[in-house]
């Protein structure tokens, strides 16, 4: 299970970036509008604006690779996350209703980080997020990806840990 | 090769963070953070090498990438298919690179964090404005959500 601090970040003003790649070995970036970790499962779901959504599930389809970056824009701590695709589905009305949250809270943390109000409602607030599209996958691998040398180190491995 | 529009010159100020994704020869994808994309002409931007990082890995061994900029003027999104070309740890393109980066560093609270070891100079094969992705300003108005 991921512990409370990286559920907390992921479920927090956070940028997200998804990484999957194709059959040839082609990286893709898509970005997510949001995520949440399942309590019992412990699995990340995260959504993905249905209009963007089918090359990145086509990858995912293909060979399960996950890669979900996330970034406090406010302190600078950022996590990547790498794992297995488990399944998608259309959102439904509560994940909708998590989606405005973190656009919420990012707008906050945009805005204390000193950007206009209106600026970063205009950011957060234009990107195409409903319908959406819910992505569930499996959390394997958890690298640390704060800016500095230490960037990039395994923080945690869940599969040596189960 | 593709030609970046003038248009894009904007999101590789550095003012909106880009990411960059990756992937390794064994099929396991990267996405990172980075500070800025830069300009060099049309046809080829630099990321910058600081650490010896997943991505610095993966593009040794598979040169493909992707790069996802944000425009801050219009908040228009883009994603460019960029293939590694050569390393530069001296010249015109290191020493901006090294100028922007302690420039972004100062403004960020995040001064003494970043060193320049290398411009990494791709070739963009692919440019997409990322339209699918953003709503018409008018329909992201708070009021219009």
């Amino acid at each position: 299970m991921l512990p409370t601090d990286i559920v907390k970040h992921i479920q927090g003003p956070v940028v997200f970036g998804l990484g999957t790649r194709d059959a040839n070995l082609k990286s893709r970036h898509t970005m997510p509008t949001g995520a949440v970790v399942d309590k019992d499962s412990g699995n990340i779901r995260f959504f993905l604006a249905t209009a963007i959504a089918a090359e990145p599930l086509a990858d995912m389809e293909d060979n399960a690779q996950v890669a979900l970056a996330c970034g406090n824009p406010l302190n600078h701590v950022a996590y990547q996350i790498k794992g297995r695709y488990l399944s998608s589905r259309p959102a439904n009305d509560v994940e909708l209703a998590i989606i405005m949250i973190w656009r919420k809270k990012l707008i906050a943390a945009l805005t204390d980080f000193g950007l206009p109000e209106a600026m970063a409602q205009q950011f957060v607030l234009g990107f195409v997020w409903r319908p959406a599209t819910a992505v569930t996958f499996r959390p394997v691998q958890v690298f640390d990806q704060t800016p500095g040398p230490g960037a990039g180190k395994l923080v945690l491995d869940l599969e040596d840990a189960s | 090769m593709s030609a970046l529009p003038e248009a894009i010159k904007s999101a590789m100020q550095g003012v909106v963070p880009s990411h960059v994704t990756t992937c390794a020869l064994d099929g396991t994808p990267n996405c990172t953070t980075v500070s800025q994309i830069y300009y060099v002409d049309e046809h080829h931007v630099a990321l910058s090498y600081q650490f010896f990082n997943k991505t610095i890995k993966n593009i040794r061994e598979n040169p493909c990438a992707m790069a996802w900029l944000v425009s801050p003027d219009t908040f228009d999104t883009w994603l460019l298919r960029i293939e590694f070309d050569r390393s530069e740890t001296s010249g015109p393109i290191f020493d901006t690179m090294d100028m922007q980066i302690e420039a972004i560093a100062s403004m960020t609270g995040m001064k003494g964090i970043f060193k320049l070891v290398a411009a990494d100079i791709y070739r963009v094969t692919e440019v997409q404005k990322h339209s699918a992705e953003r709503l018409a300003l008018a329909d992201a108005q708070p009021a219009a959500r």
